[in-house]
């Protein structure tokens, strides 16, 4: 008896392939072998191809170079002019239809194409269905409950002053949001929803706790002197030692997340500007505004006693291994009093990412390359078993402001064809298989946003490292995408997925393919969210804005293919839902009266009409003034 | 058209009828042309045992690939990405799948092992038209299927699929 249910995978997959999206959803509700059938990898991927900007550049590209009327053959014999212009000789695009006929012919076509697009590498474990959504599903953003100032009597909201994320070791399902608050206090949100609310705030310290001074007296005069502002990567939580280190100002505190104790106090002799990621037992890295220094809390230092002697790092372990044990480490500081081991001066200040990456795939095993950015024109990087000593530099021209790798290798010549569909099943397995990594960094360029992606080899002669790199191969692992990434500044980068998301000065994310050039999708988050309540100070966001609520997102945090945001002054979750799951609002416990609901509805119009306003003036006179007879153009005559 | 092309072969279904067809007809399915050109001219002279598909099933296929001998070979699928996601259906083709469900997805299956990729298309439309536009308790109810899930299961997927909601 032949019933639906009962018919193999392969002809149920053969209808869905008939089913728009939508409809397979459905299908997945109807039963558990459906729901497996629904999610099926190979199904979703097809799905996201579909709909994939790659396609029709592809499509449109197609029917320029085989396009058949007359009148089109200057633009044909432009696009195969750009198409053999690779220097691999003919373009596989331009090949003729007849060898199209042949159904093998088509078949083999049509993998290599996909190959040619497919983002995932070889052992990447990737949820298309997820992905799918992730390109496709329309995006609102939810943001977390926002704290209040306790002591004070208005209850004033508070503003959060960076974002660190939390899995606290045996509950792998749970995530925190750990952050700052501007009285000093750290907060702690569930935002997966396994200890509270989904967004509501956990846990919060008592105020001050995060200060300058170590000792910090009760008061009003304090304030100034806690978390710094401006200061993107002032928070890192190591999970597994359940601490967070916050930068406040030159100090760096180091919290017990479970009883909010200060478990020691360092102060630093510039202003910090960003910490590394924390992961025991790899030393934190602080970037202050003219050092680096490297940070280990397992050394016994009492708390709130400064010392530059964090980590007893050799500077010369490498050249004398045996001499890297305590005993001789005193004697070889006697014979090298000038610098500290753990800690290296910069020449040009404000590094402004650090980035850790481990040296061989399989741990972080304390050794492996440490990588900063910042506002000089070079990447440095740096081996940590010999750490003062600046291993290379990888040129960028550009002010980086953030940073992120991606465990595979890159090579832009593969992407750049790889874009446009010119290489073939071997070629895509080839590239994606040699070993390497990929730096993918961002930030500002002349003003406009620039993406660059470097590809990291362990071989010598593909690497990037410009000190031990042979000339002619740089060209191939270097990706600087300043055209079309944002016409405003980048401010952060992570992986999402298969795609890469960067957020703009101008409030957009965008994802990009792992190209670097293709989008795969944009929002702007001033224009997409709503409702969001705005701090007193809430004045950071105003001055790059041009309409919506204003905001603009300052880092981008990957939680299991779900996007923690942070603004500067508050922390939202990036739903892939037509409503947010909740607001900023919902969490407020006294439910405001209707004459208070309505009278708040009314300022809310007001302000947005007044906003609007000013933007239509604004655009008035920068018209006028592009026609000569504004304010500039009368001061010529 | 060469003569031996016009020759016929004999298929035998799996409970012991003999149909008698045109070989042009019968190489509609790639998995008999295959066998014939492997097997080469000998082979016409005996019979060729379909052992997963029945006597009306088989009858049902070949009035079907009688219908469509002229067409041309792989037409379908001609743009190598846009898979055509029409579940548009030719007219005689509608009629001809106008069958009980346990016929169509008996076709189905005798197609897909007979290697009839258009005839696969056309039932695979079919049952997709039949899911279209449906909701999940519609389609349980259409196709006989029990619904296996516990509520709070349902639940769960729901909240994963909240993405496609309100649209």
């Amino acid at each position: 008896m032949a019933k639906l249910d009962s018919l193999p995978t392969e002809i149920i997959l053969q209808v869905a392939q008939f089913l728009e999206p939508l409809e397979i959803v459905t299908l997945q509700l109807v039963c558990k072998r459906f729901l497996t059938l629904g999610r099926d990898d190979a199904l979703w991927r097809e799905q996201s191809f579909l709909k994939s900007p790659f396609l029709e550049r592809l499509r449109r590209r197609r029917e320029l170079i085989v396009a058949e009327p007359v009148q089109k053959s200057q633009f044909r014999d432009l696009a195969r002019a750009l198409a053999n212009g690779n220097g691999l000789g003919e373009s596989r695009l331009a090949k003729p239809r007849e060898e199209a006929r042949d159904f093998k012919a088509m078949s083999n076509e049509k993998i290599r194409i996909r190959a040619n697009w497919d983002p995932v590498f070889p052992g990447e474990k990737v949820s298309w269905y997820e992905e799918y959504i992730a390109r496709n599903a329309p995006i609102s953003t939810s943001w977390l409950q926002q704290p209040r100032n306790r002591e004070s009597a208005e209850r004033e909201y508070l503003e959060v002053r960076g974002v660190a994320l939390y899995t606290p070791p045996g509950d792998p399902d749970s995530t925190l949001a750990v952050a700052p608050l501007d009285d000093g206090s750290l907060c702690l949100w569930d935002i997966s929803g396994t200890r509270c609310r989904r967004g509501a705030i956990w846990q919060r310290s008592k105020p001050g706790i995060l200060s300058v001074d170590p000792h910090p007296q009760a008061g009003p005069s304090g304030r100034s002197k806690m978390v710094s502002t401006g200061v993107t990567e002032c928070i890192s939580v190591d999970s597994g030692r359940k601490r967070a280190y916050v930068a406040v100002q030159s100090g760096l505190v180091e919290i017990d997340l479970e009883t909010f104790s200060t478990v020691r106090h360092e102060r630093f002799p510039f202003s910090i500007t960003a910490l590394s990621e924390a992961k025991h037992p790899t030393p934190l890295t602080v970037g202050t505004n003219l050092s680096l220094h490297l940070y280990d809390s397992r050394s016994r230092h009492p708390a709130g006693i400064s010392s530059a002697n964090v980590e007893r790092l050799d500077s010369f372990g490498a050249s004398f291994p045996s001499l890297r044990n305590p005993g001789s480490l005193d004697f070889q500081s006697l014979l090298n009093p000038v610098s500290s081991p753990d800690c290296t001066h910069l020449y040009q200040p404000g590094p402004l990412s650090i980035l850790h990456l481990p040296s061989s795939d399989d741990d972080w095993n304390g050794n492996g390359d440490i990588y900063v950015a910042g506002r000089f024109p070079s990447i440095l990087n740096y081996d940590r078993r010999n750490f003062p000593k600046l291993r290379g530099t990888i040129h960028s021209g550009a002010r980086l402001c953030s940073m992120t790798y991606l465990p595979y290798p890159f090579a832009s010549m593969e992407k750049d064809l790889a874009r446009r569909g010119e290489l073939s099943i071997e070629q895509v397995l080839e590239a994606k298989t040699r070993p390497g990594k990929t730096l993918i960094a961002c930030g500002e360029y002349n003003s406009k946003g620039s993406l660059e992606m470097y590809g990291l080899s362990p071989n010598p002669e593909n690497t990037t490292i410009s000190s031990d790199f042979v000339a002619g191969s740089l060209q191939n692992s270097v990706m600087k995408n300043r055209q079309t990434s944002s016409s405003s500044k980048l401010l952060s980068v992570s992986n999402h997925g298969t795609r890469v998301v960067v957020s703009d000065g101008s409030g957009n994310l965008k994802w990009l393919e792992r190209d670097g050039f293709t989008e795969a999708r944009r929002w702007n988050i001033s224009h997409g969210s709503v409702e969001a309540p705005r701090g007193i100070f809430g004045t950071l966001g105003d001055s790059y804005l041009d309409s919506g609520s204003g905001d603009i997102v300052i880092k981008i945090l990957e939680n299991q293919g779900e996007l923690v945001l942070w603004t500067g002054e508050k922390i939202g979750l990036l739903n892939f839902s037509s409503k947010p799951g909740f607001t900023a609002d919902s969490f407020e416990d006294a439910a405001k009266t209707a004459e208070e609901a309505h009278q708040e509805r009314e300022e809310e119009i007001y302000s947005a009409t007044m906003r609007r306003a000013l933007e239509n003036q604004a655009n008035e006179v920068r018209y006028v003034r592009g026609l000569g007879i504004g304010l500039g153009g009368n001061r010529n005559h | 058209m060469s003569t031996e092309k016009a020759s016929t072969i004999t298929l035998t279904s799996n409970d012991g009828v003999s149909i008698e067809v045109d070989r042009q007809v019968a190489e509609r399915s790639m998995l008999i042309k295959n066998m014939m050109e492997d097997l080469g001219e000998g082979a016409t002279a005996t019979a060729v045992p379909i052992p997963n598909v029945n006597e009306s099933v088989l009858k049902k296929v070949i009035e079907w690939c009688e219908h469509h001998k002229n067409d041309p070979q792989p037409a379908q699928d001609d743009d190598s990405d846009s898979r055509k996601k029409t579940t548009d259906i030719e007219e005689w083709d509608q009629k001809f799948m106008q069958v009980d469900q346990e016929m169509l997805f008996e076709i189905i299956l005798a197609s897909n092992y007979l290697d009839i990729k258009p005839l696969l298309d056309v039932g695979c439309k079919t049952v997709a038209n039949m899911i279209k536009g449906k909701s999940p308790e519609e389609i349980r109810k259409t196709f006989n299927i029990t619904n296996d899930f516990t509520p709070e299961e349902e639940e769960q997927i729901r909240r994963e699929n909240e993405w496609a909601e309100d649209r």
